[in-house]
């Protein structure tokens, strides 16, 4: 589990406006210990997942320098063996986007606008559920 | 070569002709007279054996006679025929010199056939009993010579050959018989053999003596004297003691002739047997003779008809290489014959003949030349026609070659003008200045073309014919003296005219004026051709102008699209981000103030509950608004997309019943806080279709939304049936329905029905204009039935794949499904 014993969520959005958002919607796993890193693009989220191996991944795809589908991609295959689950999140809601982000590796979809209780229940689930390997519906 | 070819092929005819059957007759001629010959010689010989071997017959018995005469003596003695035995014993021994021949001795019997007497001596033979010996018997019946066959005669009873005389008293009674033995022996010493040796005829002949119980008495191999003779193959005929002759084959195969004949006083037979081959032996030197004249008779005929074809066909041979010589255009060799025959003569003609051929020769030779010289002139002026468009250098051109082929002096081209009447010069060669000022323009009927136009035929005309007049005058100063006009002809118009002069009195002959004519009918067509080539040009460059016009219209209406695509992509891309903010943080605000805020506020403050209500449904207008706007975005991309071919559809076979289900149950929050009630009428059994899933919820959703916005109270029902090859669904309303003519309209973009200014009912516009492009992107139709005031039906159709495959229950679609459903 990454650095330390902390549970850690990456969240990987350029527009600053969204991070906030999503920051605000997951605040109560905050209070619960968890760690949420940011990041405005693709490069500063590979070099975060990297160096802190977050446990959850929150992933734009129009996000400046390397692309969401590319990130997924590149993380899928370093960590090939870890637990790491990327969520993929864009405006978009084509058929065509979620193939993509089905062949880099991601393990959910998410369109926006979401609901933040159910962004908020699937983190919650994914972070404390002792089931390794949960797989929300 | 060829010519001895030919002539020995027709002698081989006339031999075969002639000579062959001359062959074929002289060959049967001379194999009939062969086997006639074999015949007669055959005829001959057989007579002439028969005729030997009954003389031979008649030599034998002769040879028997001097034995007979000693017998006979023997019994003429006094002491024999009418002495006591005794004496006749004593004149039996006297006269043993005598009879020394008879090697199986000499006996004589009395009248009863007792043995009285014997010679050599033999007591034990006195008084013995002869009579029952057929030499007796026979001499008992009739007193007469007997000679006997083979028979167990002998006096110790072996087989002899007895000859026997009686012995006759005085008055001729019979007083007993004298009986001279033989042995059967070939090396007997006996002379009677030695008489019968002496038959030996030819060098392969054989002699058989045979007694008339079949037994060899004599035959030239020793070994079979005494035998039984049956196997011969004349052994039956010559028994019936005939005289006769057979050819037949040996029992050892070989070709003889047999001849037989009885031997006279006895009952014996003679056959002479002698191989064929011997016989006619005499008659091979004739039929060699007969060969040699066959072969004569086939070599002398065909060595003289072979030499006389050959005097008959050489002058033919002449006459065929002649005939070859001439068909290879050599005409300088006559044939010379000297036969004085008939030959002679058609060699004569032939000479003539070729003569006659080598001067038609050379006019045609001459002809063609000319002829082809027309022709390339007519081939040049074609080649310009057709390569050029520039009209003046074609009449140019053709002006040319129409003075070199009619061979003229000077000439002139014009043009018609049919406006003015008149004619106008393009071109002109070797026609002097003060004509030149006359022909510039001529009026028709003062030229000979008035004739041309009217006969559209070449024309020719001498100078001194004219009407009088200023052009005649010139005419003749130039001391021209013929004129021909050819027409230039397209179709049924005269176009214009060449006209050629000549200083000599030049009349052109019909096939003269043929090629000019058809260099006129070119030049015709060419003129109209570069006329039309103008106006083509014309409009081909007006067409171009069009077409690039056309074509940039194009170019910027498509920039203006593809434009108009990305700034929609891009602005709702634009658009959704800040609404993303406005939803999300409008949430956490709601989920704060309800959470936090509000559990914090005292519940008796009413103003304050109205203050916290108010804010409540504020913030819900927002979120309201917000998800209008973002579904107003959405469609509009949607239907770009379609409308640009960009939509990718994931076609697929669906349970459309479940497809339809799933899509009802997203819609049942549309109902929540209505005064409605949702009816969902879907049967169990519907078929399969190809489809997009998602894409039919939109509709699906599109209408129950549409309904429920415009039905007030009531019901709204979503049910769905098969029909025929097709499922048909409908979403049914007691809504405030359609006009007739807002029917019409319902599906284009951006209509929304009824009143605008009161704009009660909400929406963008687009729902149904994407449903209709959807439904017909699946093959299917669209439509509404409504009445004002009572509701309106919509209704859509999506074909049926396959008849027979009914829905199965479980889900097929098996793509986990975000959580979040943006429409």
């Amino acid at each position: 589990m990454g650095n330390g014993s902390q549970k850690k969520v990456l969240i990987v959005d350029d527009e600053a406006y969204i991070r906030l958002l999503l920051e605000q919607t997951l605040e109560e796993l905050e209070e619960r210990g968890v760690d949420i890193l940011k990041a405005d693009n693709g490069e500063d989220a590979l070099r975060l997942a990297r160096e802190q191996r977050p446990r959850l991944i929150f992933l734009d795809v129009m996000i400046p320098k390397i692309n969401g589908f590319e990130v997924c991609r590149v993380i899928k295959q370093e960590y090939q063996y870890e637990d790491t689950m990327i969520v993929i999140l864009t405006a978009k809601g084509q058929e065509y986007d979620r193939q993509m982000g089905q062949e880099a590796g991601a393990n959910f979809y998410m369109s926006k606008p979401f609901d933040p209780d159910e962004l908020l229940e699937l983190a919650t689930k994914v972070l404390f559920t002792n089931d390794p390997d949960y797989y929300p519906e | 070569m060829v010519f001895p070819r030919f002539g020995s092929r027709l002698s081989n005819k006339i031999v075969a002709w002639s000579f062959i059957p001359t062959v074929i007759i002289l060959f049967l001629v001379a194999l009939t007279v062969y086997v006639a010959y074999q015949k007669v010689t055959e005829d001959l010989v057989l007579k002439r054996d028969e005729e030997l071997t009954r003389l031979s017959a008649s030599e034998i018995s002769a040879s028997f006679e001097e034995y007979i005469d000693r017998l006979t003596t023997l019994t003429r003695l006094p002491d024999i025929y009418a002495g006591a035995p005794r004496n006749q014993r004593l004149a039996l021994i006297g006269s043993k010199n005598q009879l020394v021949f008879f090697d199986a001795g000499v006996y004589l019997m009395n009248n009863l056939g007792y043995v009285v007497a014997a010679l050599p001596e033999n007591p034990r033979l006195l008084n013995q009993d002869w009579s029952n010996r057929s030499f007796f018997r026979t001499m008992v019946r009739t007193p007469a010579l007997y000679i006997s066959n083979i028979e167990p005669n002998g006096p110790n009873g072996e087989e002899v050959i007895a000859l026997a005389v009686p012995i006759l008293g005085d008055r001729g009674e019979f007083r007993g018989v004298a009986a001279g033995m033989f042995h059967l022996d070939v090396n007997s010493v006996s002379p009677f053999y030695g008489a019968l040796i002496k038959l030996r005829i030819g060098r392969s002949g054989n002699a058989y003596l045979v007694d008339s119980n079949r037994r060899v008495v004599f035959t030239n191999f020793s070994e079979q004297i005494g035998e039984v003779f049956t196997s011969h193959p004349v052994a039956n005929q010559a028994l019936t003691g005939r005289v006769g002759v057979a050819r037949t084959r040996s029992l050892d195969g070989r070709d003889i002739v047999a001849g037989y004949a009885p031997i006279p006083r006895t009952s014996w037979t003679l056959i002479v047997e002698e191989n064929w081959s011997d016989l006619a032996l005499t008659s091979q030197g004739y039929l060699r003779f007969l060969w040699i004249l066959l072969v004569l008779g086939v070599l002398i005929p065909t060595l003289t008809m072979a030499f006389g074809v050959r005097r008959v066909t050489r002058p033919l041979m002449d006459f065929t290489a002649a005939a070859q010589r001439i068909a290879g255009g050599d005409f300088t060799h006559p044939i010379t014959l000297k036969t004085g025959d008939e030959m002679e003569n058609l060699a004569n003609q032939f000479n003539i003949m070729a003569g006659q051929l080598k001067e038609s020769y050379e006019t045609l030779e001459m002809r063609v030349a000319q002829r082809t010289e027309e022709l390339t002139a007519l081939n040049s002026v074609a080649a310009v026609v057709s390569r050029s468009l520039d009209l003046d250098q074609i009449l140019s051109d053709a002006l040319t070659k129409t003075i070199e082929v009619l061979h003229m002096d000077a000439g002139a081209v014009f043009r018609f003008d049919l406006d003015a009447h008149q004619l106008i010069l393009v071109d002109q060669q070797g026609i002097s200045p003060e004509m030149l000022l006359l022909i510039q323009r001529l009026p028709v009927e003062a030229s000979i073309i008035d004739e041309v136009v009217r006969t559209h035929r070449p024309v020719a005309r001498l100078v001194a014919d004219y009407p009088p007049g200023a052009l005649r005058e010139v005419m003749e100063r130039d001391q021209l003296k013929t004129v021909v006009s050819i027409p230039l002809l397209n179709q049924d118009s005269v176009l214009g005219a060449i006209n050629v002069t000549s200083r000599s009195l030049i009349w052109p002959s019909p096939e003269q004026l043929a090629v000019p004519a058809s260099i006129g009918q070119q030049i015709g067509v060419a003129m109209d051709n570069a006329r039309l080539y103008k106006q083509t040009v014309v409009y081909a460059q007006q067409m171009e102008a069009a077409r690039q016009a056309a074509e940039e219209a194009r170019a910027i209406a498509e920039a203006a699209n593809a434009a108009k695509s990305d700034f929609l992509a891009n602005i709702s891309h634009e658009l959704r981000t800040p609404l993303v903010s406005i939803f999300g943080f409008t949430r956490i605000v709601q989920k704060r103030l309800e959470e936090r805020i509000f559990p914090l506020l005292p519940d008796q403050d009413e103003k304050l509950q109205r203050a916290t209500a108010l804010i409540q449904e504020n913030l819900q207008i927002i979120l309201d608004e917000g998800q209008r706007l973002m579904t107003l975005i959405n469609n509009l991309l949607d239907l770009e997309k379609i409308e640009a071919g960009k939509m990718e559809w994931q076609f697929q076979p669906l349970p459309i019943g479940n497809v339809i289900r799933q899509a009802t149950t997203a819609c049942a929050a549309l109902f929540d806080g209505k005064n409605l009630s949702f009816i969902v009428d879907i049967p169990e059994n519907l078929p399969k279709v190809i489809g997009d899933a998602d894409r039919i919820v939109q509709v699906v959703i599109n209408l129950v939304s549409n309904a429920v916005k415009f039905t007030p109270q009531g019901s709204v029902i979503v049910r769905a049936q098969q029909e025929n090859r097709e499922v048909i669904v409908q979403v049914i309303d007691q809504g405030i329905g359609l006009s007739p003519s807002d029917q019409a309209l319902v599906f284009e973009k951006f209509r929304q029905v009824g009143d605008m200014l009161t704009a009660k009912p909400k929406g963008t516009g687009l729902g149904l204009a994407i449903s209709k492009e959807i439904v017909e992107q699946h093959g299917g139709r669209i439509w509404v039935e409504s009445e004002v005031g009572k509701g309106s039906t919509f209704s859509f159709s999506i074909p049926v794949v396959d008849p027979g495959g009914h829905e199965e229950r479980p889900k097929v679609d098996g793509y986990p499904e975000g959580s979040l459903q943006e429409r």
